[in-house]
């Protein structure tokens, strides 16, 4: 009797969390479905008026080890399409040749730059200049041991009002900067913008330029694909309109360079660097009680490489995971702040209970119901009708995203690459959601612990840069 | 399978939950589809009208004499060929344009433009707004003023530009106010329309407002000031700089607009203020209306605590030594450290490449 009270009880509050959690994405991608509607609706008219307007904008780009791909990056990025702005890259420490082969590619030759020591970073051993690319700057600075330690080099050197932060291997939309700065035009309360980033794997690149389009041949790839558009179509689309971003994603984001040195620059500690600034942002304008706006372009403006290997992408989610506890935990008092509007009363208590504590149920969950059923608690058909809820729900809002990519971008060219992800969202349920769960779950466990992580090495897939060749 | 759920309440709704997820996932992956087709059709239909229309608006806008014979499309395509027909009026200028409105009024563009004016999506309200402007439509004077003042910055900016192209001088008034109320406005897109208005029509309003409003709406308008009328702009920067002392914004706003070597007397006077956007103006405007007796307050400003004050300071020690090599010479005056980089990041910049 006790048993089948405490197991219906457990039944309604798995159920309901699952229904809350999956009935908030469904509402969030029906405000992003509003939001690109309007966006992609003016958006002939907004590029035909702002496309003339300037605002000059200075490209952080942190390097460590990135002597194999340093020099297509800053390429790529000296050729964006945007009349006014300037590459710097920090060289945090490499121990291979990147900074050799930038001072050999670009004829770098020493500046004595006046650097002005606005936020906290290991010291600067030197500045170079490019005779023949007047807008490059390299920063040549101690390792700092983190990529927000070289950002706040960068954003110490940053001349214009606005930065770009992201990474050196992630390819960027020719109109990536026109497109990302818009926000800020539009509305001048504006301190940060993040864009929609895509996976390159399957795609070709030419001259640090995406040059074709398609679809990975590895599984863990293409699932990444539906998680990537889930986030980023469903999820930062939807809380971007309600002013509830806490995150901007590390790989591309822009901001107002003078509010985020007036936060304290990013924070070397963080274990996620880029939704500790964000949070922060959040946290410190509503103490000031400013108006501002934390804002999202949908366009595919990045491109980066997904982990293909298990392995990789353990430590890549388990870092994740710690960042945003990391992160939450660190910025706690925007929970429920006065004034904090919906990023403080709405989204930060969702991050919490379903982004945070999100895998301890969901483990949980599977744990107990396969335990109800393995002793004979729960029927088959009350097991089986669990997981199907589960894997239906986690479909529709996989399928929710595919239509948001097809009334808006529609970047893959054939029809089958739909229909494959389709398969894939069904897929993605069956073990890969719950691998991803059981990570979280034990990074959270470590995070709790206290306990240190190394990045570790990420194996990368450089197919696309090969089939340059 | 003999699903035993009926007893259960939870698990029966836990069925119906995952028979309406994978329903609404079916219904979902086919939207997408649908939408795919959807959108492939459009393009095919955009592609048959440009065809269709591109060398009918050309032989419009480059003919003379009647207008050929055209019948009237259909109502889903008139967007389509409203935006083809503005993209003409935007590269046209003079009689081509009035044969173009005369085209558009005969397929009822017109008609169509104030009802899609109504519509809620924006995408469609900016076409309307740029068919009425182009048509010169001055029946939707009012519902445009409207649009002026709405919160969108994009519908706003193109309500402007509608208005002045259907009366400059009555719609200027208006589109001032919003100058000093609209940072977001697009400052280069915005200096355009007030240069086709005309400087005649534009400064006057500009300078009436800066003469009556808040203070703090000043510092807005001023640019704009400058814009229509330079030298008018440098007096009443002149006159802000002398009548409100206190008013700091306003005077980091005032010191860009002088241009005048007679005005460097108030500039200099300027020099110790507590405002680091007025140094900051006041080192800038010392290079380009002071002279060599100036290089001690330069040198002292490239000691300021601000990276920007010094910047500007060093920049305009070098255009008031006439060269890099002169304003070297300097160096060894400078006793404050930050003042002696500032000027090696000075000379460095300005060296040859």
């Amino acid at each position: 009797m006790i048993v089948d009270i405490v197991l219906g009880v457990v039944q309604w509050v798995f159920l309901g969390y699952f229904l809350l959690l999956n009935g908030t994405y469904l509402a969030l991608t029906g405000v992003a479905l509003v939001g690109l509607r309007r966006y992609l609706g003016s958006g002939n008219a907004a590029e035909r008026i702002y496309s003339r307007l300037e605002i000059p904008i200075s490209l952080v780009v942190p390097a460590y080890n990135e002597e194999a791909t340093i020099v297509a990056s800053v390429r790529a990025l000296l050729q964006l399409r945007y009349q006014q702005f300037e590459v710097i890259v920090v060289n945090d420490g490499s121990r291979d040749g990147t900074l050799a082969v930038l001072q050999k590619e670009f004829a770098l030759q020493p500046f004595p730059e006046a650097y002005r020591i606005q936020v906290r970073s290991k010291p600067v051993r030197g500045v170079y200049r490019s005779p023949t690319y007047p807008n490059l700057r390299v920063i040549d600075k101690e390792n700092g041991g983190s990529k927000a330690d070289a950002s706040n080099a960068g954003l110490n050197a940053a001349r214009y009002p606005i930065f770009y932060c992201g990474d050196a291997d992630s390819v960027l939309d020719p109109d990536a900067l026109r497109k990302a700065v818009r926000p800020f035009l539009e509305d001048p309360t504006t301190v940060a913008c993040g864009g929609t980033v895509r996976i390159i794997n399957g795609c070709r690149v030419r001259g640090g330029f995406l040059e074709r389009i398609a679809l990975p041949r590895n599984w863990l790839a293409l699932l990444q694909i539906v998680e990537y558009l889930r986030a980023f179509l469903g999820g930062r689309m939807g809380w971007a309109p309600i002013n509830g971003l806490l995150i901007v994603s590390g790989a591309f984001g822009l901001f107002h360079r003078q509010t985020v040195i007036d936060a304290g620059g990013y924070r070397p500690e963080a274990i996620g660097e880029d939704m500790d600034l964000v949070v922060r942002l959040h946290l410190m304008m509503v103490k000031r009680g400013q108006p501002y706006r934390i804002a999202f372009v949908p366009d595919p403006v990045c491109w980066t490489d997904a982990p293909e290997d298990l392995s990789s992408l353990a430590r890549q989610r388990k870092r994740w995971q710690r960042g945003l506890a990391d992160s939450l935990w660190y910025s706690r008092k925007l929970c429920f702040a006065r004034g904090s509007g919906a990023a403080g009363w709405f989204a930060f208590p969702f991050f919490v209970v379903f982004e945070l504590l999100g895998p301890v149920v969901e483990v949980l969950g599977y744990v107990i119901m396969i335990l109800a059923w393995a002793f004979g608690v729960l029927s088959l058909d009350s097991f089986l009708v669990f997981a199907a809820v589960a894997i239906g729900l986690g479909v529709m809002l996989s399928a929710s995203s595919l239509l948001l990519e097809e009334l808006s971008y529609h970047v893959y060219p054939r029809n089958r690459d739909v229909l494959l992800l389709f398969f894939v969202a069904i897929v993605e349920n069956l073990g890969y959601r719950q691998l991803t769960a059981f990570w979280r779950l034990l990074a959270l466990l470590d995070y709790l612990r206290g306990r240190k992580v190394p990045w570790g090495t990420m194996t990368r897939s450089t197919k696309w840069q090969e089939e340059e060749k | 399978m003999d699903w035993n759920i009926g007893s259960d309440f939870v698990t029966l709704l836990a069925w119906r939950g995952a028979e309406i997820s994978a329903l609404c996932a079916v219904g979902l992956m086919a939207g997408a589809l649908l939408a795919r087709r959807l959108e492939r059709y459009q393009d095919r239909v955009k592609a048959r009208l440009a065809t269709h229309w591109r060398p009918l608006l050309t032989q419009v806008a480059l003919g003379e004499g009647p207008l050929p014979a055209v019948s009237q499309p259909k109502r889903r395509h008139m967007a389509h060929i409203m935006d083809e027909w503005n993209a003409f009026q935007d590269a046209l200028r003079g009689s081509g344009t009035s044969r173009l409105n005369e085209l558009a009024r005969h397929i009822g563009m017109d008609s169509t433009a104030r009802r899609l004016l109504r519509k809620r999506g924006l995408g469609a309200r900016i076409l309307a707004i740029r068919t009425l402007g182009n048509l010169r439509d001055e029946s939707s004077w009012h519902t445009l003023q409207e649009q002026l003042a709405a919160r969108n910055a994009l519908l706003s900016f193109y309500a402007a530009a509608a208005l002045i192209q259907i009366d400059a001088q009555r719609a200027m008034p208006g589109i001032v106010t919003q100058l000093a109320e609209r940072e977001e406005w697009p400052g280069e897109a915005i200096a355009g329309l007030l240069k086709e208005a005309g400087t005649q029509v534009t400064r006057e309003p500009i300078r009436a407002l800066i003469l009556s409003v808040a203070p703090q709406k000043i510092p807005a308008l001023l640019p704009w000031l400058k814009h229509a009328d330079p030298i008018l702009a440098s007096e009443v920067g002149a006159q802000l700089i002398r009548t409100r002392p206190d008013d700091l914004r306003g005077i980091a706003a005032a010191l860009p607009l002088l241009n005048h070597p007679q005005l460097v007397g108030e500039v200099r006077t300027l020099a110790g203020s507590k405002e680091m956007a007025v140094r900051k103006e006041v080192a800038i405007a010392l290079g380009r209306l002071g002279d060599e007796s100036d290089r001690e307050l330069l040198m002292k400003l490239m000691g300021d605590p601000l990276w920007w004050v010094r910047y500007r300071a060093a920049q305009s020690l070098l255009k008031v030594r006439g060269s890099a090599e002169r304003a070297a010479q300097l160096r060894p005056q400078l006793t404050d450290r930050y003042a002696r980089d500032m000027l090696d990041h000075v000379l460095a910049e300005a060296a040859p490449q």
